[in-house]
C-alpha cells in the first residue's frame, strides 16, 4: 500500500488520492467498478478487515471506505495499492475513516465514487431497526452483506426486510453444500423421494443448519424438520426421504466433499476454504436480490 | 438409453449460483493419448470438475490405440494436467476428480472395436443412473473424421439424436467440395443439430465480449454503419514461425489455417446484424447471413507474403524457406492482407481490412473500426493538423480491452487539438481467473448449447470466400517480408491505394 498515514481532513481525500496516484505513476486512467464501505464496531475489527481487502488485492479495482466510530470529528487516512495482473495492473483506493459514530453516513456519502454501486459489509453484530447509521448507510447502499454466523438469523431476517438486496455470508457458506444437494436429485428416481423429505440432520453452525432447512421448505413448499449437532463449520449433511437417506459429508479435513444416496454412484465435490476474503469478493460481483436466499430466511425465520 | 434425467425440473437447483450442467454425461475423447488431449482437453475437464461446472453423473472415457487400463489412464491423465493445466493440481480433489476417468483401448478400424465400446458406454450409463447424454470428441488428424463417424454410426452409437453429440476439431476440409463431402459423410450418421464444430477462438472470453460490448451498449450500435465507419482494420499477427508445423503449413497456408475459421468468424462477430436472442441458431443465422453478403476474396484485393530471415523482438529469426522440412522453393503463404467487402445496406463501400501473417512484429489480435473525420473542422489548419480519425479498437489479444481515440485541446498557449486514447483494460476490471476457451466450449458441448460453434452452411460459405483466392495462389510467387515487420511492402500500397494506412498495432 501507498500512503504516508497520516490523517487528512475528509475535505482533502480526494487530492491525497490523486497525488497518490501520481507518485505511483499509474497514468491517467483509472478503472474502478464499485464502492465498498465497511462498518466495523472497533479497531480490531478495522485491522482485519485491512487484511481482508489485502488479500483480495487486485482482483477487484474498487474504493473502499473503511469507517470505525471513535471520539471526536471524523478523520480519513489514505492509501492506494497496486496488484501486477496479467499484463496491467490493478489499483485500489482505501480510505479509513474514526470518528463520532453518528458523523460517519455523512462522510462516507461524500466520498462514494459517483454513479457505481455500493456495497456495505456490516462487520459484527447488527443495531436495532432503529438505529439511524445502519439506516442511513443502508439507504445508501446498493447492496448489503452481512454474516449471521455474528449476527445471528434473526437480525438477519429483520434487516432483510429493510435492506435491498442482502446477502448473508453464512448463506454462501452453504452454497456448495446445497449444490452438492441438489445434485443427488437430479434423477426422476431420487426427485420422486423428495416428495417423502421429511427433515435433515445436519452437523455444523445453528444459523446455516436452519438456512439449509429454509431453502429446503421455501423449494419444496413443505415442512422439514431440522436436528442440529453444533460444529464450527458444516461437516455433514443428511435429508431423511422416508427410509432413504441421503448424504452430504465432509471428507476428513480435506477441501472437498463427498455425496451419497440409494442409487447414486458416490460423487466427489470441491469444499474451497472458505475465507472471508474469497467470499466477500465473489459477492463484490454480483448485484442485485437473490430470491432465493430471501425465500430461505424467510422460511428460517418463521420455523 | 431412456431420457429419465432431467436436471431442470429439479426445485433444488432454481437459483443456485454455480450454474454448471446438470444431466448425466459421458465424455469419450477419441485420440485420448494426443497433443490436443494432453494439452487441452484433460486439462479443462480437470478445471470444469474444480469448478463445479461438471453434471454430478459424470464420466470420461479415453480411446486410444495405446494399451492401458483405467488406472494407467488416470495417470496420464494426472500427468498430462500437472504438466499443463492453468491451476495447480489439488491431491485431495483428485481421487475423487479420477474415479471419473476410464479408458478403453481400440483403433479406428475395426467396427468390433465400436461395439465393444457401446458396452463400456452401456456399462457406466448404468452406473450413472442411465440416461446420460453422450459427446465424442474427435481430438485426431482430420483425415479420421470419415471413418470414425462411420464407426460410430454402424455401432448405433449415434443414437439417440437428442441425447448424441460428436465434436470435430478444425479443419473442417480444405475447400469447399472437401467441406461438403466431409459434412455429407458426418450426416450420413449424425444430424446437423448433433455436430459441435469448435473453433477455439469462438470460445475466447474476449471474442464473446464482441457480443456484449455491441449488443448491451445502445451508444456504439447507432454508428456501427457505414454511414459512420469509414473502414475496419482485422490483425492477427503472430511473432512465431511454423516451429514443429511445416508440413502441416505447407498443406493450409494462412488463408486455411487463420482466415477461413477465426479471422472470419471474428469479422462476421464485429460485422452481423443483432440477433432476436442470444441463442444458437439465431446467433448462427446472423453469422451466416453476413458472410452471405461477403464478396469472394480475389488475388487483386489480396497480398501475399512469406517471411525472409530477421529479427523478431531480438532474436534472429530464420526465413521460411530454412524452416526445417520447408522446400527451398516453397511458395507457401505466411502473410496476407485483403480488402474484404460486404454488401449490405449496412456495410456497402466499407471496406474491411485483413492481415495476418506469422512471424510478424508481434502476437496480436485486434478489430479497429476507424471512423469518419467529422464533415468540417472549425479549427485552423494547424490546430488540426496532428488530429486523426475518431478509432475504436477491440484488442483480442494480449492486452485485452477496448480503446478509443479522440481529439483534445493540447495545453499549449495557441489552440492544438491532439489525438488521445482512453483505454479501457479487460484485465483491470476483471482481474479474475479468465477460464480457458476449451473448458467454455467443453462446457457448452456436454450441455448442448451451439451458439460458439460453427454451423456447415457458415463452414462452407468461408470456403466460398476464401477458395477463389486460394486457387489463383497456387501459382506465382508470394511477396517477400522481414521477420519482426508487418509484412510486405505490398500490404501497405494495398491500403494506400484507397488513400488509408495500416494503424501499428
Amino acid at each position: 500500500m501507498t500512503g504516508d498515514g497520516a490523517a487528512v481532513e475528509l475535505a482533502g481525500v480526494e487530492a491525497a488520492l490523486a497525488r497518490l496516484r501520481g507518485v505511483d505513476n499509474h497514468g491517467s486512467v483509472r478503472a474502478t467498478t464499485l464502492n465498498l464501505v465497511v462498518a466495523c464496531p472497533d479497531s480490531e475489527t478495522a485491522e482485519d478487515t485491512d487484511r481482508v481487502l489485502d488479500a483480495i488485492g487486485g482482483s477487484r479495482p474498487l474504493r473502499a471506505i473503511v469507517i470505525t466510530p471513535a471520539a471526536g470529528r471524523p478523520m480519513a487516512r489514505v492509501s492506494s495499492a497496486c496488484w501486477a495482473g496479467a499484463a496491467q495492473e490493478v489499483c485500489a483506493e482505501r480510505i479509513s475513516i474514526t470518528g463520532e459514530r453518528a458523523a460517519l453516513p455523512s462522510a462516507v456519502v461524500s466520498l462514494l465514487v459517483a454513479d457505481l454501486p455500493v456495497f456495505l459489509w456490516w462487520r459484527g453484530e447488527l443495531p436495532d431497526a432503529a438505529d439511524s447509521v445502519l439506516e442511513e448507510l443502508t439507504e445508501a447502499a446498493s447492496r448489503v452483506i452481512i454474516d449471521s454466523d455474528q449476527t445471528g438469523l434473526a437480525a438477519a431476517a429483520r434487516l432483510a426486510a429493510r435492506a435491498a438486496g442482502m446477502v448473508d455470508l453464512a448463506w454462501v457458506r452453504t452454497a456448495l453444500w446445497r449444490e452438492a444437494i441438489a445434485s443427488m436429485f437430479d434423477g426422476a428416481v431420487q426427485r420422486r423421494s423428495l416428495a417423502h423429505l421429511i427433515g435433515i440432520e445436519v452437523n455444523g453452525p445453528r444459523n446455516q443448519a436452519e438456512l439449509l432447512a429454509g431453502w429446503l421448505r421455501s423449494r419444496l413448499d413443505r415442512q422439514v424438520g431440522i436436528d442440529v449437532r453444533r460444529a464450527k463449520r458444516l461437516t455433514r449433511v443428511e435429508l431423511h426421504c422416508g427410509d432413504d437417506v441421503y448424504t452430504v459429508e465432509r471428507v476428513a479435513r480435506n477441501h472437498h466433499g463427498v455425496a451419497a444416496g440409494p442409487g447414486l454412484a458416490e460423487r466427489s465435490f470441491a469444499l474451497p476454504p472458505g475465507d472471508a476474503n474469497a467470499l466477500l469478493a465473489a459477492e463484490l460481483d454480483r448485484l442485485g436480490a437473490e430470491p432465493t436466499f430471501e425465500q430461505a430466511l424467510a422460511a428460517a425465520d418463521a420455523a | 438409453m431412456a431420457p429419465t434425467a432431467d436436471g431442470q425440473d429439479n426445485p433444488l437447483r432454481v437459483g443456485l449460483r454455480v450454474g454448471g450442467a446438470t444431466e448425466p454425461a459421458l465424455f469419450t475423447i477419441f485420440g485420448a493419448t494426443g497433443d490436443l488431449a494432453q494439452r487441452k482437453l484433460l486439462p479443462a475437464i480437470y478445471n470444469l470438475a474444480k469448478r463445479g461446472l461438471l453434471p454430478p453423473r459424470f464420466g470420461l472415457v479415453g480411446y486410444a490405440r495405446t494399451e492401458m487400463g483405467d488406472e494407467g489412464f488416470r495417470r496420464f491423465a494426472k500427468a498430462a494436467i500437472e504438466a499443463h493445466s492453468r491451476t495447480k493440481m489439488d491431491e485431495r480433489f483428485w481421487p475423487g476428480f479420477a474415479s471419473m476417468l476410464h479408458y478403453h483401448p481400440g483403433g479406428f478400424d475395426d467396427v468390433k472395436h465400436f461395439h465393444d465400446l457401446a458396452k463400456t458406454l452401456d456399462r457406466l450409463d448404468h452406473d450413472l443412473g442411465g440416461g446420460a447424454h453422450r459427446v465424442f470428441y474427435l481430438s485426431t488428424p482430420s483425415s479420421f473424421f470419415p471413418v470414425l463417424v462411420g464407426r460410430l454410426g454402424a455401432a448405433k452409437l449415434n443414437r439417440p439424436a437428442s441425447l448424441v453429440r460428436v465434436v470435430i476439431e478444425k479443419p473442417f476440409g480444405h475447400d469447399l467440395a472437401s467441406a461438403r463431402e466431409l459434412a455429407e459423410t458426418v450426416h450420413r450418421s449424425f444430424r446437423e443439430q448433433q455436430v459441435f464444430r469448435i473453433d477455439h477462438y469462438l470460445g475466447k472470453e474476449t471474442v464473446q465480449n464482441i457480443y456484449a460490448f455491441r449488443f448491451a451498449n445502445a451508444i456504439f450500435e447507432p454508428i456501427w454503419s457505414n454511414s459512420f465507419v469509414d473502414h475496419v482494420q482485422i490483425t492477427v499477427g503472430e511473432s512465431l514461425g511454423v516451429e514443429h508445423r511445416a508440413a502441416f503449413y505447407e498443406e493450409t497456408g494462412v488463408v486455411r489455417d487463420i482466415v477461413q475459421n477465426h479471422l472470419l468468424q471474428v469479422l462476421a462477430l464485429v460485422a452481423m446484424e443483432p440477433p432476436a436472442a442470444f441463442e444458437p441458431e439465431a446467433v448462427r443465422d446472423e453469422k451466416t447471413k453476413l458472410l452471405r453478403a461477403m464478396r469472394p476474396m480475389s488475388f487483386e484485393k489480396a497480398v501475399r507474403g512469406q517471411y525472409v530471415n530477421g529479427y523478431v523482438a531480438g532474436e534472429e529469426a530464420l526465413a521460411y524457406r530454412q524452416e526445417p522440412e520447408v522446400p527451398a522453393d516453397s511458395t507457401a503463404a505466411t502473410f496476407i492482407a485483403a480488402k474484404l467487402e460486404i454488401d449490405n445496406w449496412r456495410w456497402a463501400g466499407t471496406p474491411f481490412y485483413i492481415r495476418s501473417g506469422k512471424r510478424l512484429a508481434k502476437r496480436v489480435t485486434e478489430v479497429a473500426v476507424q471512423f469518419k473525420r467529422p464533415p468540417h473542422l472549425p479549427f485552423s489548419r494547424e490546430a488540426a493538423e496532428h488530429l486523426e480519425a475518431n478509432s475504436l479498437v477491440l484488442r483480442i489479444q494480449p492486452d485485452e480491452g477496448i480503446s478509443l481515440r479522440f481529439g483534445a485541446k493540447a495545453p499549449t498557449p495557441t489552440l492544438s487539438i491532439r489525438s488521445v486514447n482512453m483505454d479501457f483494460q479487460y484485465g483491470s476490471s476483471f482481474l479474475t481467473d479468465v477460464p480457458e476457451a476449451y473448458e467454455t466450449l467443453i462446457l457448452d458441448a456436454i450441455r448442448g448449447d451451439g451458439t460458439l460453434f460453427t454451423r456447415q452452411d457458415g463452414v462452407e460459405r468461408a470456403w466460398e470466400i476464401c477458395d477463389p483466392l486460394i486457387e489463383q495462389w497456387t501459382s506465382g510467387q508470394p511477396q517477400l517480408y522481414p521477420a519482426g515487420s508487418w509484412g510486405p511492402d505490398a500490404s501497405d500500397e494495398l491500403l494506400a491505394r484507397d488513400g488509408r494506412r495500416w494503424r501499428r498495432p
